[in-house]
């Protein structure tokens, strides 16, 4: 069961930010420290008293959730043994955050609307730089030099402005994915942290850090263009939406690969998580190189007709009677 | 026009002005380009250099911009080119129109001759030729400048240049358009002519 049913609902419901999501693992030292500390207590008891113990301690209270048989010094000392642990736990939650979300979606927001803009300027250039003007006078240049001229240069001007339009669009429709990414990734990381946080609460330790588990997250990602239409921000010319649209479904989790995270053992729990961040990186990563690769190939279109040495090729991307040279992709 | 490949002064325009413009429009454009490419900063580039879930589409994104600012640039720097050889045309046709038209200029004995005739005609008071205003032979024109009227009536302002029987002169077939921008009138760029 997805947790959105179209895209608008999940750009809707905005994620935690990177910073709410490293609060929010910040608060697993404390359960996770006692996790740890029943998980090594049994372990730590039998190494210390192999015959058994008659002292009841009933005041460690205060410094575990449970009574121990031990004196106060070995508490302690079991303690400082498994503070690390907990805190190395959190520390690897903590930089897999800082991994996965290591782009500013604000400045990939604010980078769409100027290219946005920029496209409109391209598309404008037969009338806002005049030319229509020069391709009218063109017309009326009899004579081989004109024909010359009409067929190398002027025949392509609206052409190539066209695709200008295109290639800008593109490039602002592949900007706007890669903050929608940053927003799926978002979305993915918050239930990856509230399932590790219920995976702690339903531990020995009892719940404690009572973050609300998302039903479903997993397929987040496979979610956000599943509703006609897709993102309405997108342009629909240059690479676009069809495309988008298809790469988004296609990356659906099979149930089987749904990382668990139920383990009430850290260790287990942990090597879970880790796993987890693990596969979001791996899809993300084939996510991001298909989208690339679709990008790329949209621009290599361009880039051929450029290389073709022929002026009436390369003018449709840069009018050049004399075609163009060295501009590569 | 009619007989010449193209009017020079179109050639000359388009090269001189407009498409030095539209080299400067593109300019600017690979400049907006730029700055949006050098701006987007964390967007693009992470600061994480190595981020498990890479950096594919944005590396992507990057080559494709750099390549979108080469065809701007590139885009630029051929219209001026084609600017300026268009415009050399034009001042090729131009010389060349020169050059012909010399053929048909009147020799000084001609002209005398043709302007004799004229006032030859003008001292027989045959003025017909004229459409009656230019000369001031008012009483002879017709239904022209109202110059009886004006004698025996009150003063009669007139309503509009038909009135005088000038016919507007005939702008020259130029686009509705104007080659600086804006909404301005046409220039009268040939005014010497």
């Amino acid at each position: 069961m997805p947790k959105f049913p179209t895209f608008q609902s999940m750009d809707d419901e905005r994620p935690p930010t990177k910073d709410e999501l490293k609060e929010m693992i910040a608060a697993f030292g404390e359960p996770l420290q006692m996790l740890y500390v029943r998980s090594r207590y049994d372990a730590f008891f039998n190494e210390r008293y192999p015959a058994g113990s008659s002292i009841q301690n009933a005041d460690d209270t205060w410094l575990f959730d449970f009574d121990t048989r031990m004196t106060r010094a070995e508490d302690e000392e079991l303690r400082a043994l498994c503070w690390p642990l907990a805190t190395n736990f959190v520390i690897d939650l903590l930089v897999g955050v800082d991994n996965l979300v290591d782009k500013e979606e604000g400045d990939l927001d604010a980078m769409v609307a100027d290219l946005l803009q920029l496209a409109a300027s391209y598309e404008g250039a037969m009338t806002d730089a005049k030319l229509a003007i020069v391709q009218e006078r063109f017309e009326r240049w009899r004579g081989e030099a004109g024909a010359a001229v009409r067929e190398g240069y002027s025949d392509h001007l609206t052409r190539s402005t066209q695709t200008h339009f295109a290639m800008a669009n593109a490039l602002a429709n592949a900007a706007q994915l890669d903050s929608l990414i940053m927003m799926k990734i978002r979305h993915h990381l918050d239930g990856l942290v509230r399932a590790a946080a219920t995976a702690i609460d339903n531990g020995p330790a009892g719940p404690k850090l009572d973050l609300e588990p998302i039903i479903g997250w997993l397929t987040v990602i496979g979610i956000i263009a599943g509703a006609p239409g897709g993102p309405a921000v997108m342009s629909t010319v240059g690479w676009v939406g069809g495309t988008i649209q298809k790469i988004l479904t296609e990356l659906p989790l099979e149930d089987a690969d749904e990382p668990r995270m139920d383990s009430p053992d850290p260790d287990v729990l942990h090597d879970q998580v880790l796993a987890a961040f693990a596969q979001v990186a791996e899809v993300v990563k084939a996510d991001r190189e298909k989208l690339a690769g679709e990008l790329v190939a949209a621009f290599e279109e361009c880039a051929a007709l450029v290389a073709s040495g022929d002026p009436a090729e390369s003018s449709r991307v840069i009018p050049n009677p004399n075609g163009v040279d060295g501009i590569v992709l | 026009m009619t007989g010449l490949e193209a009017d020079p002064d179109d050639l000359i325009d388009a090269g001189e002005i407009t498409l030095p413009y539209a080299a400067d429009f593109y300019d600017e454009l690979a400049n907006r380009l730029g700055a949006i490419g050098s701006s987007a900063g964390r967007g693009l580039i992470p600061t994480m250099s190595d981020s498990p879930a890479g950096n594919a589409l944005g590396e992507a994104v990057m080559r494709c911009h750099r390549f979108l600012y080469a065809v701007t640039e590139e885009t630029a720097d051929s219209h001026r080119a084609v600017g300026a050889s268009v415009a050399e045309a034009g001042y090729a046709y131009r010389e060349s129109d020169r050059e012909s038209a010399r053929g048909l200029e009147m020799a000084g004995d001609d002209l005398t001759g043709a302007a004799a005739r004229a006032f030859d005609k003008a001292d027989a008071g045959e003025y017909e030729y004229d459409g009656g205003y230019r000369f001031g032979n008012f009483d002879r024109a017709e239904g022209g400048s109202g110059y009886e009227d004006a004698l025996s009536g009150s003063p009669r302002q007139p309503v509009d240049r038909q009135d005088y029987a000038i016919e507007p002169e005939p702008l020259f077939e130029r686009a509705a358009p104007t080659d600086r921008g804006g909404d301005r009138e046409p220039l009268d760029e040939r005014g010497g002519r």
